[in-house]
């Protein structure tokens, strides 16, 4: 099943905002029953220990969902950066001569990038 | 590392003929360098990971990184980071060369995919790289 980042990210969202009663204290977390109700109603639990939230519960389809849209969004940033790299090669490469390295060349581009950004700052 | 250092790491690359830059770029990818790591350290680790990336490049030319698709020319990326275990928000692009004592690359592009101010490096407007020629 294919997943709808945006709806993801909407339910993302409202992570912070927990509904009242969407949550299972240590010592209710035995009670089998009560614990595949709770997700149920809430999918995502605060887990609790007296006042204190020790951490969160998800039900499985929610995880699920949150995997494929992580591996998603690394397909996607993947994909703009072999686009961005593609964009700067075809701005590149036109104007490039490819010179080989020799002895002192590292100097002189160190000293043309103090020049470029001395240049940029009086321009500012 | 500091930031002689990391220049001393990038002349054992750069400096070898297997290398093949366009200098006007690589000049400006080392100021972009240097603005996006204002700290001395930062610097001189992004320097020094180049500098690696760079050699790793030449070392294994035909599969170190990523091959580009949809380009005929055998253009490759690899992303990296400044320090082993951060975020790979470095980049390098490069292409195999042909050379008859060995492997050599051409380099087009190196440095932070974004630089500080949220303007992607990659798109340094060639219209600057030709006034510099003048």
């Amino acid at each position: 099943m294919a997943v709808d980042v945006e709806e993801v990210a909407r339910g993302l969202s409202g992570w912070g905002k927990f509904s009242i009663g969407a949550e299972i204290t240590v010592s209710e977390f035995r009670d089998e029953r009560l614990l595949h109700e709770r997700l149920a109603n809430f999918r995502c639990l605060q887990v609790k220990r007296q006042r204190e939230t020790i951490g969160v519960l998800v039900d499985t389809e929610t995880w699920l969902n949150l995997v494929a849209t992580v591996n998603q969004l690394l397909a996607d940033r993947d994909r703009l950066d072999d686009q961005l790299a593609l964009d700067l090669i075809a701005l590149r490469e036109p104007h490039a001569t490819f010179e080989p390295g020799y002895p002192g060349l590292t100097d002189e581009l160190f000293a043309a990038a103090e020049e470029q950004a001395a240049r940029e700052t009086r321009q500012r | 590392m500091s930031p002689a250092d990391g220049k001393k790491a990038l002349k054992q690359v750069l400096d070898r003929p297997a290398v093949r830059i366009e200098k006007i770029f690589a000049a400006r990818d080392i100021a972009t360098l240097r603005a996006t790591f204002p700290d001395d350290e930062a610097y001189g680790d992004a320097l020094g990971a180049v500098a690696l990336a760079i050699a790793q490049a030449l070392v294994n030319p035909t599969t170190a990184g990523k091959d580009l698709e949809r380009t005929l020319a055998g253009w490759r990326r690899m992303r990296f980071g400044p320090r082993a275990g951060g975020e790979s928000d470095l980049r390098l692009l490069f292409r195999p060369t042909p050379n008859q004592r060995g492997s050599a690359i051409d380099v087009i592009a190196f440095g932070p995919r974004y630089v500080p101010d949220g303007q992607a490096i990659y798109f340094s407007v060639p219209d600057r790289i030709r006034s510099f020629r003048k």
